[in-house]
């Protein structure tokens, strides 16, 4: 075969695949659809569950009518679903501002993957942390750490423990990888 | 540059060279996995490059740049896989597709064989480049360019006529 022959088989060859025009839209797109389900489930889940705990607990303080602590939990549990609900509508009104373009989406998956760090954060903070230590007084001045006391404890040390890796381990990372593929789409 | 003028230019780009991107990722990458990451970091630098793209050259021209120095930089990067693959696509080119143009498959393995640099020689000697373009591109001398376009030319005729008396 000839140079030329090979020249024309090669240029006339039909493209076996269509590369999509718009392929890092739609890795950007698929981004921010993740991150907003992320977002959205987390948000119900602990709206839901923390909703139901909170009248639960303040149906024990009233009639529990002294008990200081069991009212102070009551607000701290009641606190998270009000607040995850306020911090749910900021998300989806600020993404609103956000265009349909390839750093709208990407901007969109940031807002969400923030607010999905934000929510953690109060779970932590806000909740957890606090009842530990409101457990540990109460046991601290009943003077009864017995098995059963030491197992709650316990067990709110791994809620700690588990919230603190997926805020290091998955959304923060996520974040540091969204921020840098928006300098990198951006970066001239 | 405004963003909305970059997104506007990278779409016609990428639509307008999508062969050129196809090609080259094909020809650096050994499997379709592989080819899909490489067109997507092709993309991302072709989006990058726009703001300095100062029409000096055909847009053909620095799109094969940005695209040959992207898929060397990806291959740099893959490379410590690449000893294990070789052998799992020369198999895979010998069950290919019966639906898939002989020739053009042919062809593709024969560049696959070639070392990086002469694939890119390779690569511009086939889309019809002129010595000096494809010494631009690639950074090569002329001569040096001359002595590779040789050899490529050699190689694929000698092949290709002992593939025809072996009734291939």
């Amino acid at each position: 075969m000839e140079f030329k022959e090979i020249q024309d088989i090669w240029q006339h060859q039909e493209l076996q695949k269509e590369i999509k025009t718009n392929i890092m839209d739609t890795d950007v797109l698929k981004l921010n659809r993740k991150s907003h389900f992320t977002a959205q489930k987390n948000e119900k889940w602990i709206i839901g569950i923390f909703a139901f705990t909170g009248v639960m607990t303040l149906i024990d303080s009233i009639v529990e009518r002294d008990n200081w602590q069991a009212f102070l939990e009551t607000i701290l549990i009641l606190f998270i679903p009000v607040t995850i609900y306020l911090l749910r509508r900021k998300r989806l009104r600020r993404n609103l501002d956000f265009d349909s373009s390839l750093i709208g989406n990407l901007d969109q998956a940031i807002n969400n993957t923030k607010s999905t760090i934000l929510l953690a954060r109060i779970l932590l903070w806000g909740l957890v942390v606090p009842l530990e230590v409101l457990h540990f007084i109460k046991y601290w001045k009943a003077d009864s750490f017995f098995l059963k006391e030491i197992v709650v404890l316990v067990m709110f040390s791994i809620s700690i423990a588990l919230i603190s890796w997926e805020l290091t381990c998955v959304h923060s990372p996520k974040k540091k990888e969204l921020l840098a593929l928006r300098q990198s789409i951006l970066a001239h | 540059m405004k963003r909305e003028q970059q997104e506007k230019t990278y779409a016609e780009w990428i639509k307008d060279y999508q062969r050129l991107v196809f090609k080259v990722s094909r020809v650096y990458s050994r499997n379709d996995e592989d080819q899909k990451d490489l067109i997507q970091e092709i993309t991302i630098q072709i989006w990058n490059s726009i703001p300095s793209f100062q029409g000096k050259s055909s847009i053909s021209t620095w799109i094969y740049r940005v695209a040959l120095n992207t898929a060397f930089s990806w291959r740099n990067r893959t490379k410590r896989h690449e000893s294990g693959r070789d052998k799992l696509d020369n198999h895979a080119y010998l069950q290919s597709d019966k639906d898939r143009d002989d020739d053009v498959e042919w062809l593709y393995h024969e560049i696959s064989l070639l070392d990086p640099l002469e694939k890119s020689v390779c690569l511009l000697l086939l889309e019809g480049y002129a010595y000096k373009e494809i010494a631009e591109i690639t950074g090569l001398k002329e001569s040096n360019v001359g002595v590779k376009i040789h050899r490529i030319k050699k190689h694929l005729t000698e092949v290709s006529q002992k593939l025809k008396d072996h009734g291939v």
